[in-house]
């Protein structure tokens, strides 16, 4: 059987939460002998100007053939004004103006819809929701279609443009229930077929030096936190919070912010930031960590949690992340906070209780192997399509692309 | 075309109640053509839903609000936006530079302004929305209060795929070509049967880890109740729904909801399975602490055949089973033969018919 | 002998409301009464007939009896609550705000606006006449204390009308022979125009793949009838929907010959006349049940409770697949006409009204 992958960017380069899960399930499906997969994206690699830096046609990337088609435009000026006025009442727009939306998003492809309305896939899978190329592949595709939202509630998914679009998906693939439970309320298609299905975590990588010795402080006990250090993924609350904790409780506790940084916290004695680090690196840190902190609200699935569980490190998160709570429920493999109070409490208990430490993570680590081995997500993948194949695609009574406005002032990010 | 000459003569044999009977039997003869063509796939589901949602992309933008709260909160999320461009359009051609001008230097000021304005209309709009949130959430802590939950535990196991209707089940819904609704699917069984027999079918069923099994075979199944399940299903999307499990004993609120989504979320058409105890039975089998705490209890089959019937549906099957306790009576030989039968007669009458019942029912126009 | 007098907002010669306060003229004063037209607004061709509203005060008489011709709103509505007279409302219905939100907002104001003034007059009028039983019940809820119904004045026969002969002929030759679903009334969104295309868009899925929606009438809602045809091109309808506007009778007439069922899904109607004009020319009807459509038609037509596209276009092809259907649909079309012949319609108003001049002379 063969499937294609419909998305906007692709690349080892790109980083970005869906892109990079649509990579890893298409490397991951193509090792199976009895699958095929082809990836159709654009030529761009950066989302926000569209520029096409890759050269258009074939290439193989880690196994996976990936064909890139140019985009018809870099991003148009008129976008940010649509959005910000759309952004305030995505349900009162016209069917049109949010189809306008959607056009001016981009990328616009007109070689790639060309190519999904003829391609020779028993099954096409488009991958996010928010794209042009999501909504015309759509449209066009003659074969069954599944889609991969990764949706949050956002004011975009609103958007009576989607809504249309979602008529004729014949099946749906979710990150977590959390987003199955926005996109059934939001879309009433509760009785279309569905998966969650998730991501694979990756085997670890470590070199297997001690944690404290890669981030320099010796085998003092440390917090980690994981990935991009950016106020919107709670860093700087976390950072404050931990200051106001070792104010109350003195003693060797530090605090590792791994990952590439966008927002600097202030300078504290006891934390360290790494900036962005090298696989065999990241896996030992993490290794080392007491506890795995994750302070963000808007995670869609939070691979990192899964990683750190899969080394049976327990896990803290943050109460009002509905991804991070589903797993911390389901697993029973970590703690989470609401307020300064919960932390400071649940830090302190986690610090001093080893055996509370272990059995956290060896949840965690049951829950990770259970359910999110790459092999076992690629089965009840391979599973889930081949029932969307068997019942069949019925094409929508007519398949209307986007249309771009003419012209207009382009976008070009300086620097 | 020619239109049809009316004959003289024939106006004189006119008949109204004639005529009104004639007219009855041609529209169900249309209803019947329909139907057929429904049946021979011509008309898949969704078509004309389809269709008609087409004309929305020339229509200007028409609120699928569920409240009128909501069409006037929208209304006022639409206001609140506002425009900083200013109009330049001008029948003097000249007139459009020296507005250009004019716009290019007074625009930072109107941004300035128009940006305060702007934060405050979207603030306002911002708080009729918290307040819409809190009375849907009353709306729902009122409708909640009046329907207790039973507590989990005192709901007995369910294995509908090896239940005597399971064959039965299977066979009603096995002629249509749509998805298949299963609630409360249980351990999945049912739902094994289903699909060999070509059903496409998918279950829900509240209790996560009772699902397991069939979520580990790869079926889709979901842990939610039947009455949230439906409220996210598009109307018309499923041509059947094999009901069983704790709709037997739905607080009557909740049963008259489940009846009214099960109306709109059916396809005309459609097939509904409906798996029940008999009252008497119930009472009888189940513990103290079901039947005493249980939010309602079952119907008579007669009941549940009304209440379907008075939202359109049209019953086409019951059957009566499991197990029965009736006594048997004992034989003619026995001295006492007529008054111990007599008995036995009245006991099985008044307590012990047969213990279930499975109704199959079909949603008409 | 007491003067009936009419007001109406708008005298204009191509409109139902106006041909009805004219045909009406005509029988008051037949028999007997003095009558005139007061409007605040009339066609050039016919100001000869009206007198401006203004003027009244200055000609009325003890004892005149005003008919208001009620289908609009109007500062004559508010200069009939501040009159004395004895005030009778000729009821046409008003379509609800709620058919024009989105499509045309100041029509939607405009018939707010006269419902709001309809609800004022009902209570004070003495007497409320409506075209069916549909709109006596909206005037009984408005307030209106005693209410009869009498039909519209058409300009009906027993015969067939006259057809224009060119344009009988440009239909059959310009456009190629196809089944024929034919609707006449005013294109905007009360009367559903576009369930029309989606049933066309069903019946030659199903039945004929050449046929042809014919829509006669004006264009009222030009949004609405911009989206009625951008829907018919979507479809691949485009040369199959086919418009037509500003016909003469006799060329009304042809289009009505050119038709094989005349199909109606309004969702609001006080009357209908066409449903009439059809009946007269012999065409069998389906029509949607909603308003005073029922009323209209008894039994002289397929009544559908559902518009689903499927359920029209199946309905459509009974018709057609059945002379002796259609002929009995026509037979009883002809003998539903004959309770709206303008001299039975006329004898109702003049019986209605006499009473109420008798009811009127008691008192005073």
């Amino acid at each position: 059987m063969k499937l294609a992958f419909i998305t906007p960017r692709y690349g080892t380069e790109v980083i970005g939460g869906a892109e990079t899960a649509a990579r890893m399930l298409a490397e991951r499906l193509c090792q199976r002998p009895d699958w095929d997969v082809e990836v159709m994206t654009s030529c761009a690699l950066d989302h926000l100007t569209w520029e096409n830096t890759e050269p258009p046609g074939r290439s193989v990337i880690n196994g996976v053939t990936v064909c890139r088609f140019p985009t018809a435009s870099r991003r148009l000026l008129g976008y940010f004004e649509l959005d910000a006025k759309l952004r305030v009442s995505p349900t009162t727009a016209t069917l049109a103006e949010s189809r306008r939306w959607v056009a001016l998003n981009g990328p616009m492809c007109p070689d790639l819809v060309e190519a999904v309305a003829a391609t020779d896939a028993d099954i096409v899978a488009c991958y996010p929701y928010l794209f042009a190329t999501t909504v015309d592949g759509i449209a066009v595709s003659r074969v069954p279609t599944v889609l991969h939202p990764a949706a949050h509630d956002e004011p975009a998914l609103y958007l009576s443009a989607f809504r249309q679009s979602f008529r004729d998906i014949d099946g749906f693939v979710y990150h977590t229930q959390a987003e199955r439970e926005l996109m059934e309320y939001a879309f009433a298609i509760g009785a279309r077929p569905q998966i969650v299905l998730g991501l694979g975590v990756n085997e670890p990588v470590g070199a297997g030096r001690p944690g404290g010795d890669v981030l320099g402080i010796g085998d003092r006990p440390y917090l980690c936190y994981l990935g991009r250090v950016d106020e919107h993924k709670g860093c700087v609350m976390l950072a404050e919070y931990f200051e106001r904790y070792k104010a109350g409780h003195p003693g060797d506790l530090a605090l590792a912010f791994v990952g590439p940084v966008s927002d600097k916290a202030p300078d504290h004695p006891d934390v360290v930031v790494t900036g962005t680090v090298s696989e065999a690196d990241k896996w030992d840190i993490l290794a080392g960590a007491r506890v795995m902190v994750n302070p963000s609200a808007y995670e869609s699935f939070s691979l990192v949690l899964l990683e750190a569980w899969s080394l049976g490190i327990p896990a803290l998160v943050n109460a009002s992340c509905a991804a991070t709570m589903e797993h911390c429920r389901r697993s029973g493999g970590g703690l989470w906070f609401e307020s300064y109070r919960s932390f400071e409490v649940t830090v302190d208990r986690l610090v001093a209780d080893g055996g509370l430490r272990s059995s956290l993570g060896e949840a965690g680590r049951q829950y990770t192997a259970c359910y999110y081995r790459w092999s076992s997500i690629v089965d009840r993948y391979t599973r889930f399509l081949e029932g969307v194949v068997d019942r069949g695609h019925r094409a929508p009574i007519r398949s209307r692309r986007l249309q771009l406005a003419v012209g207009g002032p382009e976008y070009l990010r300086k620097g | 075309m020619a239109p049809i000459e009316p004959d003289p003569a024939a106006a004189e044999r006119f008949d109204a109640a004639d005529q009104a009977l004639y007219l009855t039997e041609v529209m169900a003869e249309i209803d019947a053509e329909v139907r057929r063509r429904r049946a021979s796939g011509d008309l898949p589901a969704g078509l004309e839903q389809e269709l008609d949602e087409l004309f929305l992309e020339f229509s200007p933008v028409g609120l699928h609000g569920k409240a009128r709260l909501r069409e006037t909160l929208a209304l006022v999320d639409g206001s609140a936006y506002v425009d900083v461009a200013v109009p330049v359009e001008s029948r003097k051609a000249v007139g459009s530079q020296i507005k250009r001008l004019i716009r290019k230097s007074m625009g930072w000021y109107i941004g300035f302004i128009v940006h305060q304005i702007v934060k405050f209309a979207w603030s306002v709009s911002r708080m009729f929305h918290v307040v819409v949130d809190h009375v849907e959430d009353l709306e729902a802590a009122v409708e909640t209060q009046r329907t207790p939950e039973l507590p989990a535990s005192a709901v007995p196991a369910n294995d509908p795929g090896s239940s005597w209707w399971s064959a039965e089940a299977v066979t009603a819904v096995s002629g249509v070509s749509g998805r298949v609704l299963q609630a409360e699917c249980g351990n999945g069984s049912l739902l094994d049967a289903l699909l060999a027999a070509g059903v496409d079918a998918y279950g829900v069923d509240p209790i996560e880890s009772v699902i397991e099994p069939a979520v580990e075979r790869g079926l889709d199944v979901r842990a939610e109740s039947v009455l949230d399940h439906l409220e996210v299903v598009a109307d018309e999307a499923l041509s059947g729904m094999v009901l069983t499990g704790s709709i037997q004993w739905l607080h009557p609120n909740q049963r008259h909801r489940l009846v009214a989504l099960a109306t709109a979320r059916l396809a005309v058409d459609g097939v509904l399975v409906l798996h029940s105890a008999t009252p008497e039975s119930w009472m009888a089998e189940t513990s103290h602490l079901m039947s005493d705490l249980a939010p309602g209890r079952p119907l008579h089959a007669e009941t549940w055949s009304h209440l379907l019937a008075d939202h359109g549906f049209r019953r086409t099957g019951l059957t009566f089973g499991g197990e029965d306790r009736r006594l048997d009576r004992v034989l003619s030989s026995n001295p006492d033969a007529s008054a111990i039968n007599g008995a036995i007669d009245a006991v099985n009458a008044l307590l012990l018919g047969p213990g279930e019942y499975l109704l199959v029912a079909v949603r008409e126009r | 002998m007491t003067a009936v007098h009419q007001f109406v907002p708008a005298l204009l010669p191509r409109d139902a409301t106006g041909q009805h306060t004219l045909a009406l003229q005509e029988v008051l004063r037949s028999a007997g009464w003095e009558s005139d037209l007061y409007v605040e607004s009339a066609h050039d061709d016919l100001w000869h007939h009206a007198i401006y509203f203004e003027r009244y005060p200055e000609r009325a008489e003890p004892g005149d009896i005003l008919l208001y011709q009620l289908s609009t709103a109007s500062p004559v509505a508010e200069f009939l609550l501040g009159r004395p007279e004895t005030l009778v409302l000729d009821y046409h219905n008003i379509t609800p705000s709620s058919f024009y939100d989105g499509w045309e907002d100041h029509t939607s104001e405009k018939v707010a606006l006269a419902r709001i003034q309809a609800a004022e007059l009902a209570p004070v009028a003495t007497l409320g006449i409506a075209d069916s039983a549909f709109n006596a019940a909206e005037l009984r809820r408005m307030g209106c204390r005693e209410t009869a119904v009498v039909p519209i004045l058409v300009d009906i026969t027993d015969g067939k009308p006259r057809v224009d002969d060119t344009e009988l002929r440009r239909l059959a030759t310009e456009l190629p022979p196809a089944t024929v679903l034919l609707f006449v009334g005013r294109i905007s969104p009360n009367k559903t125009q576009h369930h029309l295309v989606e049933a066309l868009w069903f019946y030659r899925r199903w039945y004929d793949p050449g046929a042809r929606l014919h829509l006669v009438g004006p264009s009222f809602t030009a949004s609405y009838v911009d989206a009625v045809f951008a829907l018919a091109e979507e479809l691949g309808l485009a040369d199959a929907v086919v418009h037509g506007e500003d016909l003469t009778d006799a060329e009304l007439a042809a289009w009505y010959a050119s038709a094989d069922v005349f199909v109606c899904l309004s969702e609001h109607e006080g009357f209908c006349i066409p449903l009439l004009e059809a009946m007269q020319s012999d065409v069998p009807i389906v029509a949607f049940a909603a308003g005073a459509v029922p009323e209209t038609l008894g039994q002289a037509g397929i009544l559908i409770d559902s518009k689903r596209p499927s359920v029209v276009a199946a309905a459509v092809h009974r018709v057609r697949g059945d002379d002796d259907l259609a002929g009995r649909l026509v037979r009883a079309g002809r003998r539903r006409l004959e309770e709206f012949l303008p001299a039975a319609t006329g004898a109702r108003f003049v019986e209605v009204l006499a009473a109420l001049a008798d009811r009127q002379a008691v008192r005073s």
